[in-house]
């Protein structure tokens, strides 16, 4: 699991998550996160473009950091999901829960608009 | 058919040891990409619950994990000596709930539900016996 912080611009950080968001891996991305919400950032774009894999345990660490960023009043949304990560989105109900865009650039225009 | 014995330590490190030994597995046997992902959540969403709430000792107990590769079928068999828990018997969480009130309590469980065929459950000499079928062509 990488999280590389990718850009920022017009207030908005894209984060970009790379290979398994696990059981594993959780306890380093939410500290990865942490460090991230310190910076204050209050729109977040997370790119799950190159997440190959993500448990319960993954989605977990994505709910905590949503519910940080909605408390601040800032909103996070997501783009790039590969189908079997989109699948596990889905059962989970998070679908529903989270903004989720098919592109990068169609998630931009939504926090900024 | 091709059957594949594997031994873990409950502890989270040894997951991802399996995971990349089961994907390299499957994988060699022309299992699908989305029954690999089934097969993958199964034994870590099974094994994560073994290991944190199978046990109170501190000592180190192992959980078999036994695959089968049929044509037709994955039949994944893992077998722990923790605490009597048939994750049948437990009631998934509500996934209508909005994001305050939400539990992720019974997640796992749903996911590995959902994303396998079939499951199954026993208790034999004081240890838990889980059977899941994953369908290799879906």
């Amino acid at each position: 699991m990488n999280i590389t912080q990718q850009q920022q611009q017009n207030g908005i950080i894209t984060l970009n998550i790379a290979g398994r968001l696990d059981a594993v891996t959780a306890l380093d991305a939410e500290k990865e996160f942490e460090k991230i919400l310190q910076e204050g950032s209050e729109q977040l774009l997370v790119d799950l473009g190159e997440l190959d894999y993500i448990s319960s345990a993954g989605l977990r660490v994505l709910l905590v950091v949503a519910k940080k960023i909605q408390q601040n009043g800032g909103k996070v949304v997501l783009a790039e999901l590969t189908p079997n990560v989109k699948e596990v989105f889905e059962i989970s109900g998070f679908s529903s829960i989270f903004k989720i865009f098919d592109s990068r650039e169609e998630a931009a225009v939504f926090l900024e608009g | 058919m091709e059957k594949f014995s594997f031994t873990i330590c409950n502890n989270l490190g040894s997951l991802s040891e399996i995971s990349a030994i089961v994907r390299s597995v499957l994988g060699k046997n022309m299992v699908s990409a989305e029954a690999i992902y089934a097969v993958m959540l199964a034994i870590e969403e099974m094994a994560t619950n073994i290991i944190k709430y199978g046990y109170d000792d501190d000592a180190i107990h192992e959980i078999d994990i036994e695959l089968c590769i049929n044509s037709d079928a994955i039949v994944l068999t893992m077998i722990d000596d923790g605490h009597e828990f048939d994750p049948l018997s437990v009631e998934v969480s509500d996934i209508s709930s909005s994001l305050d009130v939400r539990a992720i309590g019974g997640m796992g469980i749903l996911l590995t539900r959902s994303m396998s065929d079939s499951m199954q459950y026993c208790r034999k000499n004081n240890k838990n016996f889980l059977q899941i079928k994953v369908d290799p062509r879906k």
